[in-house]
């Protein structure tokens, strides 16, 4: 009698200690995400991203969803926009470096009337580029030095160069460099005879100034305009995130290529073979289909 | 007699010539499938380094744009550039969402592939106009892109140089149904440019590969 009393006490210890460990190891991680979103609101604020909010879209997975707006409605657009909707998608992507553990996040972009322009959800796997610290050769960034060497570097292409600026320190990221270029043309068929050379040129440059003392460029950030000042391209390419952003307007030519478009007609199925061939290479035997997946499914707010 | 024997040598001279320059453009070969929701496919990286002369190349399954005007696609696989930050290839999603301006590009590197690495590559319709991208079964990105069905598209892109060197194996190519089942290719819409050629076992089933090119040229006899 006396040692089942006993035991009913000791099992109710230990159930109320499993308990409180699993409601403490809860709340330290409720509190831990809802630090993230309010480091991440302040860090976008002072950088003057027009944030509308930050919001838990699942606990767990944890899941967020930025809204910031746009500065221009749909048919207008100004560099700004650019890089507030990245700036945004860097600092939710680069959370689990600086401590935090993030699933995945949405970029929800309206326009001034409060209508929804972008949806977009990313999400993140500790095996990611992104997710794993960028190998930057050089410890301290010197940006009069960077850009000295991005001058004497720079391949214009027919193109003014109008301005080079590098600087220190990119939103939560105080040691890494932003460089910002600006380039120009008084003939649109310069540019578009220009464009793919240039963004292959630029990345090349990109990594050649982190070669060297003074380089850690994070982001380089290419602008083309035309004489009276309108903007033709954008190019972002982020280096810790391995990401390229921007696009090109009406008329300019792109440095990304896409697939092909829908066919007009019905298409015509091709007759077996096309070609006679002769391989390169020894025939190596074909892969057995790599087993089914469980695929999780997207948090998708919008139908 | 004599005249129009030399004017066929030049004929096929010129044909020679132009076949074993290089050429400088971009090819896309491989197969498609109409009307889907989806495509996905094994993609093998080839088993060593491979030859690129300038540029680089991607393989991938994709959604097409819906027209020249409209240019929103999603795309994933992996892809290999004459650059110095591709030490090996990379698996991606890339993505053009409406109305494909001058802020709406993207393409990210996911991670960094091994010789011989075979992935799953999917993009596949979810609601609406929205799509997804994954990679060995796990979501990298949605976004809103396009309506469905789509034309879909399993391929190689090769650029700018026809030395560049190709070899992808596409397996288990699949394309989703509306009702969310996923088939077999079963269509033959090949599509091959000189050098770059289909080994073509099944719809769903093919190698991708730069070969020679052995052109018969039509000499009508006087």
């Amino acid at each position: 009698m006396i040692n089942t009393k006993r035991l009913l006490l000791i099992a109710t210890i230990m159930f109320v200690l499993v308990a409180s460990f699993l409601v403490i190891q809860k709340v330290i991680r409720v509190r831990a995400q809802d630090d993230l979103i309010t480091s991440l609101s302040e860090t976008l604020t002072h950088e003057g991203v027009p944030l509308l909010n930050i919001t838990t879209l699942s606990r767990s997975p944890f899941q967020i969803e930025i809204s910031i707006e746009r500065t221009q409605n749909i048919d207008e657009w100004s560099s700004d926009d650019l890089w507030y909707d990245h700036l945004s998608r860097r600092e939710a992507e680069l959370a689990y470096l600086n401590g935090h553990r993030l699933d995945s996040y949405t970029l929800a972009v309206y326009n001034p009337q409060g209508e929804l322009l972008k949806w977009e959800q990313t999400f993140l796997s500790p095996g990611a580029i992104s997710q794993n610290p960028y190998p930057y050769k050089n410890a301290t960034p010197d940006d009069k030095t960077v850009e000295q060497n991005a001058n004497d570097l720079i391949e214009l292409y027919g193109l003014s160069l109008d301005s080079l600026q590098v600087k220190t320190g990119i939103g939560s990221r105080v040691d890494v460099q932003l460089l910002t270029i600006q380039m120009s043309a008084n003939d649109l068929s310069i540019v578009n005879e220009a464009v793919p050379n240039i963004i292959p040129s630029i990345r090349i440059m990109t990594m050649k100034l982190n070669e060297v003392p003074g380089g850690r460029i994070a982001i380089i950030w290419l602008k083309i305009i035309n004489n009276k000042g309108d903007p033709l391209l954008e190019y972002l390419w982020d280096l810790e995130l391995d990401v390229e952003r921007g696009g090109t307007e009406e008329g300019v030519t792109s440095w990304f290529t896409g697939p092909l478009s829908e066919p007009e007609g019905d298409m015509e199925p091709t007759n077996l073979p096309l070609a006679t061939v002769s391989p390169t290479l020894t025939n190596q035997p074909y892969p057995e289909p790599i087993n089914p997946k469980v695929y999780t499914t997207p948090q998708l707010p919008y139908p | 007699m004599k005249g129009l024997r030399a004017i066929a040598l030049i004929i096929v001279m010129i044909i020679f010539i132009f076949c074993t320059e290089k050429v400088s453009a971009d090819w896309r070969v491989g197969n498609t499938r109409t009307n889907a929701y989806g495509a996905k496919a094994n993609i093998w990286v080839p088993s060593s380094p491979i030859y690129l002369e300038e540029s680089g190349e991607s393989n991938w399954v994709s959604t097409r744009m819906p027209s020249i005007q409209e240019r929103y696609w999603m795309q994933t696989g992996w892809r290999y550039y004459n650059h110095p930050d591709y030490p090996s290839p990379k698996s991606y999603v890339e993505y053009c969402t409406p109305p494909c301006g001058p802020l709406d590009y993207y393409a990210q590197n996911k991670a960094i592939l091994s010789w011989g690495d075979i992935s799953e590559y999917k993009v596949d319709h979810y609601s609406g106009t929205t799509w997804c991208a994954s990679i060995n079964g796990v979501l990298q990105n949605c976004a809103i892109v396009r309506s469905a069905p789509s034309t879909v598209d399993a391929r190689s892109e090769i650029h700018n140089s026809s030395n560049n060197e190709l070899d992808t194996q596409f397996s288990a190519v699949y394309y989703k149904t509306s009702d969310g089942l996923w088939f077999l290719f079963d269509q033959n819409f090949w599509e091959e440019g000189c050098p770059y050629l289909v080994e073509k076992d099944q719809p769903y089933y093919f190698r991708n590969y730069r070969g020679t090119c052995i052109f018969l040229p039509i000499i009508a006899s006087p």
